[in-house]
């Protein structure tokens, strides 16, 4: 499980990086679990920082690479009962203290949160939901970052439309995008031809980087479509 | 992202900056979504096809890597595919870079990644190898090309299954096949040819000694490396049609006895017939590939039929060779006797007969001839005598 990290064997500093860089990519979901469980801007701010820190800080998931299954359903159990902990108590912990490598902004999480699905999503399925989303978005965020360090950063802008299946797809699109580059149709058809592959497959890495077996692999992505077409439409 | 008014509305992204996101519907599975910047595709899609049960449907596609160890990647033709250490190169699209595709299966190229070097991958489908004695038949062939150690042939490094397929992993060979020179060229020069041809038939005596035929000798299956100073390298490649001399007449084929093994239009006619074949049917091969170098055409073109028929009972097309030394005709002639009696009985025999060749030709361009160039770089027709003005002798030593 998340082999790319090294949870639980690896606590030194290297272990201890990749998991604050895994918590910055999916502190968003937890957040919006976590206000959806009725808890306020605020709390929830709290609590998921807090969440992060308790992980850090007690190698709470030092038994991560001995467990069987998906990352994502392991966090969020983890992050249930650390809510049930933490709700018990009577009063709130100060969290945090000076470290910043989990800054959540909270007026930007927050207005984030408001655009979430309507009520009858569980707030399970808007977890996934986001978790989903959010694992695209980081697939993007690495590709641009393998763009501009090859200097192509113009044809990441230019082309990072044309990622998905069936979008863009017209004669005048990929002529337009050709004059944007200065160069020709098909070198454009082929640019994008891969980007397409290379973000399908930083998408896949993102994924066999949170399940133990890549047999869980496939349930994995069903799960997330499944949350995905649940939350569809619903704030149109 | 639209509100309820369908305005767009600012949201935070991933990186918790304000984006616009606007609300769409996927043309392709009709899922609601709200795209960004950066991901106006649908969420599902993606994820579907990201993983995406195609794997099955390449096989298919591709039934001679039907039981690599694989992984498809998103755009249906690419994938990985391991045959034990080997990993089969992709292209910058992710495609396998394939050397070349016959009947028995597809060549690629290769990476082993335990000796961290490219190999040559030829992967042969099980239906191809037929029975527990054809399999047997095809593991002691290729031992024996395994032993065959040339520098004018690629060598056969390894023999294994995987799944319902074989495949050997061969040396891999830098430069062109012998076909794409004679494409990019028209014709080769006369010394150009004949260099190549002398190294095929080094090659083919290495063949020999292993008491091996080759069965496939054809310009896709010589591979040709020009350098810079102009001297030139060939090595035969794919050995995988390779037969052990000691079967019988009707194992001609390895998973077919009885039919046909070989390519029609660089095939002897004792292939054709199904009669056993030695040593002297790849020298009539390497008469047809030697001819294709100097004319840029096969001498018999047709339907597979045709071109069967016409190897065991035409005459050869001489008036096609109005540009070639009469020397290099006497030697087309008797490379390609119908008979297998009349041709050089041993690749050395050749090996021989060549340098009388060249200095047959040497001899009557004479020094200021100018006409006839023989450089091996670059090609191109030059202006040689025809053959009914050469009285060459037609007898080799």
């Amino acid at each position: 499980m998340v082999a790319g990290v090294g949870f639980g064997r690896d606590q030194s500093q290297t272990g201890r990086a990749a998991l604050a860089a895994l918590c910055q990519i999916y502190r968003y979901p937890l957040y919006a679990f976590a206000r959806r469980r009725g808890h306020s801007p605020h709390d929830s701010q709290d609590l998921t920082q807090g969440f992060f820190l308790h992980i850090l800080e007690h190698r709470a998931l030092s038994g991560v690479d001995r467990l069987k299954g998906k990352f994502r359903s392991f966090l969020l159990a983890c992050f249930q009962n650390y809510l049930s902990v933490e709700t018990r108590r009577a009063h709130r912990l100060k969290r945090g203290g000076q470290c910043q490598f989990v800054s959540l902004d909270l007026e930007s999480a927050e207005n984030r949160y408001r655009y979430e699905p309507a009520d009858y999503l569980t707030a399970e399925k808007i977890f996934e939901a986001r978790w989903a989303l959010t694992l695209l978005d980081h697939a993007m965020t690495v590709l641009r970052e393998e763009y501009v360090g090859r200097g192509k950063e113009l044809v990441f802008n230019t082309l990072r439309g044309y990622a998905g299946i069936g979008e863009n797809t017209s004669e005048a699109s990929y002529e337009e995008a050709a004059k944007a580059l200065g160069i020709g149709v098909g070198t454009v058809k082929t640019f994008i031809h891969r980007l397409r592959n290379r973000y399908l497959a930083v998408l896949r890495e993102e994924v066999a980087r949170t399940v133990s077996d890549p047999a869980e692999i496939e349930s994995e992505i069903r799960a997330l479509c499944d949350a995905l077409i649940a939350a569809e439409g619903l704030k149109l | 992202m639209k509100g309820e008014s369908g305005e767009p509305v600012s949201e935070p992204d991933g990186q918790l900056g304000s984006v616009e996101q606007e609300a769409r519907t996927c043309p392709v599975c009709g899922t609601k979504f709200f795209a960004t910047a950066d991901r106006q595709f649908c969420p599902v899609c993606i994820l579907r096809r990201a993983f995406g049960a195609e794997p099955a449907a390449a096989r298919e596609r591709d039934p001679g890597c039907g039981s690599a160890d694989s992984a498809e990647d998103a755009d249906g033709g690419s994938q990985v595919r391991r045959f034990e250490n080997y990993e089969v190169s992709l292209d910058d699209d992710g495609k396998p870079i394939e050397l070349g595709r016959g009947a028995m299966g597809v060549t690629y190229k290769a990476f082993d990644v335990d000796l961290q070097c490219p190999v040559t991958l030829k992967v042969i489908n099980e239906r191809y190898l037929g029975d527990e004695s054809a399999r047997l038949r095809s593991l002691r062939e290729a031992r024996a090309a395994a032993r065959l150690r040339h520098s004018n042939v690629a060598s056969v490094l390894h023999l294994g299954r995987t799944g319902s397929s074989y495949f050997y992993a061969m040396e891999f060979v830098e430069g062109k096949t012998l076909e794409n020179l004679i494409k990019r060229s028209g014709r080769l020069e006369i010394k150009l040819a004949l260099e190549i041809a002398t190294q095929v038939a080094a090659g083919l005596a290495a063949v020999h000694e292993q008491n091996l035929v080759h069965r496939d000798i054809k310009p896709t299956n010589i591979m040709v490396r020009l350098k810079e100073e102009g001297s030139v390298t060939a090595k035969i490649i794919d050995l995988g049609l390779a037969k052990a001399l000691d079967e019988s007449a009707s194992e001609v084929g390895i998973s077919m006895p009885g039919a046909f093994a070989g390519t029609p239009e660089f095939a002897s006619p004792e292939q054709f017939a199904g009669v056993g074949v030695d040593i002297r049917s790849d020298l009539y091969s390497l008469g047809v590939t030697f001819w294709v170098m100097v004319t840029g055409q096969s001498p018999f073109q047709g339907t597979s039929a045709e071109v069967m028929y016409q190897h065991q009972h035409a005459p050869l097309p001489l008036g096609r060779l109005q540009d070639v030394p009469q020397p290099v005709v006497v030697l087309l002639e008797k490379l390609l006797e119908k008979d297998p009696a009349q041709r050089f009985q041993t690749p050395n025999e050749l090996l021989k007969a060549i340098p009388t060749i060249t200095g047959a030709i040497e001899t009557r361009r004479g020094p200021h001839a100018g006409t006839c160039n023989t450089s091996p770089l670059p090609p191109h027709a030059s202006e040689l005598e025809s053959p009914q003005q050469d009285q060459v002798q037609r007898r080799f030593p």
